[in-house]
């Protein structure tokens, strides 16, 4: 067990560890050799951002991919950037926002490799607008057991289609050539908009989202009666020169984010309870404006307000935390709100509750996003009764023919996941031809019967 | 695998004929459990529990051979009973028998049997079961251990001994995996109403296999080192360990 290169790994949520071995290996390895030797299995790993058990595989290897981080090539005509996959969305807004480029699709996080979010096919605040990540990639190179690939939307539909979203499992994402965002400032321009309860924010964001890029609402998950779900809605779009004034104008294109403190591991778990939460939550929702136009954000605190504070997953303790989002179709608003009602009802606080709107889905056969209101909750592991909560939260979800994220699952029953991706017989089929031994595999994978 | 509320999907019972190890596996059900394999020295009664595990839900059950008090096969009949399931998420080491204090106080032959089957076969199963989940990189042990074994007493003390070897020895284990995805609880209970103790008149504080199997889980789920069932246990055993030996010997119980 303690092999040198063994490592004790868990996802965000720090629950489920598992030992895997570590690999370093060079991009241009001879890949189909490499992955047949490797017979007890092998994962991707990019920033172990994903929340529970998708990018490891205990009892078997990891390859580490975030020392492919090499630029290489980029167009700033058409802002077409061709990228090794261990790089993170980090690094291109810091290479890149100087030139006026963002990431087409961010996360809650920048601190997410080019693989991670193919393979989950993550999305952002702007997927009413946008889609999600892999709507902006133009091509995968992918190794597999059978060689080097190289995937293009157009040219190789099916294996694109397995690939985006597909957990890391069709093969290992070597690079990938995505098209970056032309923005004149690295600063957002936000209206915020503070609601009394779940139907004012929903209705909000039905009639005004499309005039935003980006829209998210942030959910008070203890409020109950009358002001259940009530939220603080932002929204905006990358500000323009004409936008800024002052202090914003002498180097609008600076992106330089620095993380000020790393959370300490020494919380015990139950220090985030419903008590705790509550106060939190009173909080946030006090501090924030009832009515706020135009006030300008910088980027990084508009999108990744948590990144400020280093490994902040150890502030729910040792026992680790579980995420859970769902989406379910428009017209299937009263699944939110009985969500909601469900949670708030057995005093489950869940710390950071976000709302948002998708627009259509794209071909990805196991890509969660759908048309639809997405919510994202997360609670400590601790509780009684969490189990059959999400369980029921689950069937809900399936009735209003919805789904959960893979990329945030930490427990969902197979037969639920059939229902919920109704194409995991196709992507099951792929996999039969392109890693019929399951080469490749993770935790996730095995733990679903993927 | 196990769930991040440690569910399991495979589990291996070693002793698999006991009720608790059956309650815990009943709970189970309601959730991940696909694959159970029920090991034990009678086939007979094995292949009965294994059919009660199936009507469960939709759950594959195998039985294997494991004797406790065949030392010179324990090891290699767990790995055999390990080797029938994909990943051993979950090991309920459920083993035990009560046997007869006033008799076997002067049955050399019963001792050796109580002691090797609820003490040094589990304990070598065990170790196997450690070598095993190292490897597979993660996994979870429960142990059946007993109050009579964190306080040992006048009236049990054959049983008791056996079970405080057991603890201590599991306890030792659990420090050595401390920080490792390998984890080892230690489930104490009080009194249980079973096949096993319904020659005896019941007691105050007793048990039920349902309300050890809760108990059992919930530890699992919180990676809790000992679990007293119930837990008032804790207070008590702790009052009677600084009794004086003299008062100790004396306790009608
Ligand atoms: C604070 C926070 C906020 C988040 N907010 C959002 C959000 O708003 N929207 C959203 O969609 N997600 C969100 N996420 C989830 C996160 O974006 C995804 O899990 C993302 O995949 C993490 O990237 P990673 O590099 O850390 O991947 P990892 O966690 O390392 O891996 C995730 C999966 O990708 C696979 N993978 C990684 N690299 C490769 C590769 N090179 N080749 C093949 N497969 C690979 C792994 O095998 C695994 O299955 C959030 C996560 C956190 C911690």
């Amino acid at each position: 067990m303690a092999s040198e290169n063994t490592r004790i790994l868990t996802g965000w949520g720090r629950t489920a560890p598992g030992m895997s071995s570590k690999l370093e290996l060079p991009i241009n390895s001879d890949w189909p050799a490499m992955l047949k030797a490797l017979s007890s299995g092998v994962v991707a790993r990019g920033l172990g951002r994903s929340y529970n058990d998708a990018a490891q595989l205990s009892g078997g290897s990891f390859i580490d991919t975030t020392i492919w981080n090499h630029v290489l090539h980029f167009d700033p005509a058409t802002g077409i950037l061709k990228i090794e996959a261990g790089a993170s969305l980090d690094q291109i807004m810091r290479e890149f926002s100087g030139a006026g480029f963002f990431v087409p699709v961010t996360p809650g996080t920048r601190q997410v490799t080019i693989g991670g979010a193919i393979a989950c096919d993550v999305h952002g605040k702007n997927h009413h607008k946008d889609g999600s990540f892999t709507d902006h990639v133009l091509s995968i190179d992918l190794a597999t057991p059978n060689g080097v690939i190289t995937l293009k939307k157009d040219d190789s539909p099916e294996l694109f289609n397995a690939t985006c979203g597909g957990m890391g499992l069709t093969g290992v994402i070597l690079s990938a050539e995505l098209r970056l965002l032309p923005i004149e400032s690295s600063y957002v321009k936000v209206d915020t908009d503070r609601t009394n309860n779940i139907d004012e924010v929903m209705s909000l964001m039905e009639d005004e989202d499309h005039k935003y890029r980006y829209s998210v609402a942030w959910v008070d998950s203890l409020a109950r009666g009358s002001s259940l779900g009530r939220a603080v809605l932002t929204r905006g779009d990358h500000a323009s020169i004409d936008d800024l004034d002052g202090q914003h104008l002498k180097a609008p294109l600076e992106f330089k984010p620095k993380t000020i403190i790393s959370a300490p591991d020494i919380f015990p778990s139950g220090i985030l309870n419903s008590l705790t939460i509550k106060a939190f939550n009173e909080l946030w929702y006090r501090k924030s404006p009832k009515k706020e136009v135009g006030a300008i954000h910088h980027a990084a605190s508009f999108f990744h307000p948590l990144d400020i504070v280093g490994k902040w997953n150890r502030i729910y303790g040792p026992k680790g935390f579980v995420q859970y989002q769902y989406v379910v179709p428009f017209g299937k608003e009263e699944v939110v709100k009985d969500s909601l009602e469900l949670l708030a009802r057995n005093r489950a606080g869940s710390f950071l509750t976000v709302l948002k709107r998708f627009g259509r889905a794209n071909g990805g056969l196991m890509s969660f996003p759908m048309e639809g209101w997405t919510l994202a909750l997360d609670l400590p592991v601790g509780s009684a009764g969490l189990p059959a909560l999400f369980d029921r939260l689950d069937e809900m979800v399936i009735e209003a023919g919805g789904r959960v994220y893979l990329a945030k699952d930490a427990r969902v029953s197979k037969n639920h996941l059939r229902l919920m991706y109704p194409r995991l017989d196709e992507f099951r089929q792929i996999l039969d031809s392109i890693n019929p031994l399951r080469t490749l595999q993770s935790d996730l994978s095995r733990r679903l019967g993927i | 695998m196990n769930d991040s509320f440690k569910k399991p999907q495979n589990v291996v019972v070693l002793g698999g004929n006991s009720d608790i190890a059956f309650a815990i596996l009943q709970e189970l059900a309601k959730h991940r459990l696909e694959k159970v394999v029920l090991a034990g020295p009678n086939q007979t009664t094995l292949h009965q529990r294994a059919s009660m595990v199936s009507d469960l839900g939709n759950i594959e059950v195998q039985v294997a051979t494991f004797d406790a008090t065949d030392l010179s096969q324990v090891a290699a009949q767990s790995e055999l009973a390990m080797s029938l399931v994909p990943t051993v998420d979950l090991l309920i080491i459920a083993a035990g028998i009560l046997g007869d204090q006033s008799s076997n106080e002067s049955d050399p032959a019963a001792v050796a049997k109580i002691l090797t089957t609820n003490f040094t076969g589990p304990a070598v199963a065990m170790t196997a079961a450690v070598e095993k989940m190292k490897k597979q990189g993660c996994g979870s042990i429960l142990v059946l251990s007993s109050v009579a074994g964190a306080k040992v007493r006048r009236s049990n003390f054959i049983y008791g001994s056996s079970k405080a070897g057991l603890d201590s020895f599991s306890l030792g284990f659990s420090d050595a995996l401390w920080n490792t995805p390998v984890q080892i609880t230690v489930v104490r209970p009080g009194f249980v109403k079973t096949k096993m103790t319904e020659s005896i008149k019941s007691v105050p504080m007793s048990t039920t296999p349902e309300k050890v199997a809760a108990a059992a889980l919930r530890g699992l789920e919180l990676g809790k080192e000992i679990v007293w069932v119930p837990s008032s246990f804790r207070t008590i055993v702790f009052g009677l360990r600084h009794m004086p030996r003299s008062v100790n010997r004396r306790l009608p119980f």
